[in-house]
């Protein structure tokens, strides 16, 4: 069992396939998810499950809606990147997280996006347990196509 | 809480961290650590000090479909 930082694999079949929509204006719902440390997340993984998943005061299962930004470029690296999101006055602890597409239903519902590995359990006690996105830019932001 | 919930929930939060940097913020005093958590600690008026809440900023590092990956 672990977590395994990653660009999940069908996301990039998906991408091929047209099915993902960032756009700030009708783009699809992403979401983020949060999971302990038993949970076994990498590249091959193809959707939001709730095995293994975070739980605890101020965490509702299927995590967090995130805020997308419109896709842009500088150079010749297209980029997104979403809005930090926090679960306050929350107590979790979790080792990782998924990003998926909450508005995909096929070929699989809630289709995975990243799988992140936090290095370590990250733990909040009855305060915000915050999710910091990169900068936005060429070399930084979350979501990158170079 | 009673004194020694408090003091065991300091304890568990503080072992095996390190500290980076101390913030006065407000009635609260803020430990963050190295990795990302605040643990917040607060002195009442007869000057005991209770546990305010650990608090945790993950920042993620940044994924790129290119010839690092070898898929575009």
């Amino acid at each position: 069992m672990a977590i395994t930082t990653a660009v999940c694999t069908s996301y990039k079949v998906d991408l091929l396939f047209g099915r993902h929509n960032f756009a700030l204006s009708g783009g699809d719902t992403f979401k983020i998810a949060l999971y302990t440390s038993a949970a076994t997340l990498g590249a091959t993984t193809t959707a939001y499950s709730a095995t293994n998943e975070a739980s605890g005061t101020g965490y509702t299962a299927t995590g967090n809606t995130l805020t997308r930004v419109d896709p842009t470029s500088s150079g010749t690296t297209a980029y997104t990147d979403f809005a930090d999101t926090t679960w306050s006055t929350a107590t979790i602890t979790a080792r990782g997280c998924l990003i998926y597409n909450d508005t995909l239903t096929t070929p699989v519902a809630d289709a995975s996006v990243q799988v992140h590995d936090f290095g370590s359990d990250k733990t909040s006690t009855a305060a915000d347990f915050t999710i910091q996105f990169p900068t936005a830019d060429a070399s930084n932001a979350i979501i990158r196509i170079a | 809480m009673t004194f020694d919930e408090s003091n065991g929930l300091i304890t568990d939060h503080l072992s095996g961290k390190t500290i980076d940097y101390v913030v006065r913020n407000g009635k609260l005093l803020e430990l963050h650590t190295t990795c990302g958590h605040c643990i917040k600690l607060q002195a009442d008026v007869n000057y005991d000090i209770h546990f305010g809440g650990q608090s945790v900023k993950i920042q993620l590092k940044a994924l790129t479909l290119g010839a690092e990956q070898g898929s575009f």
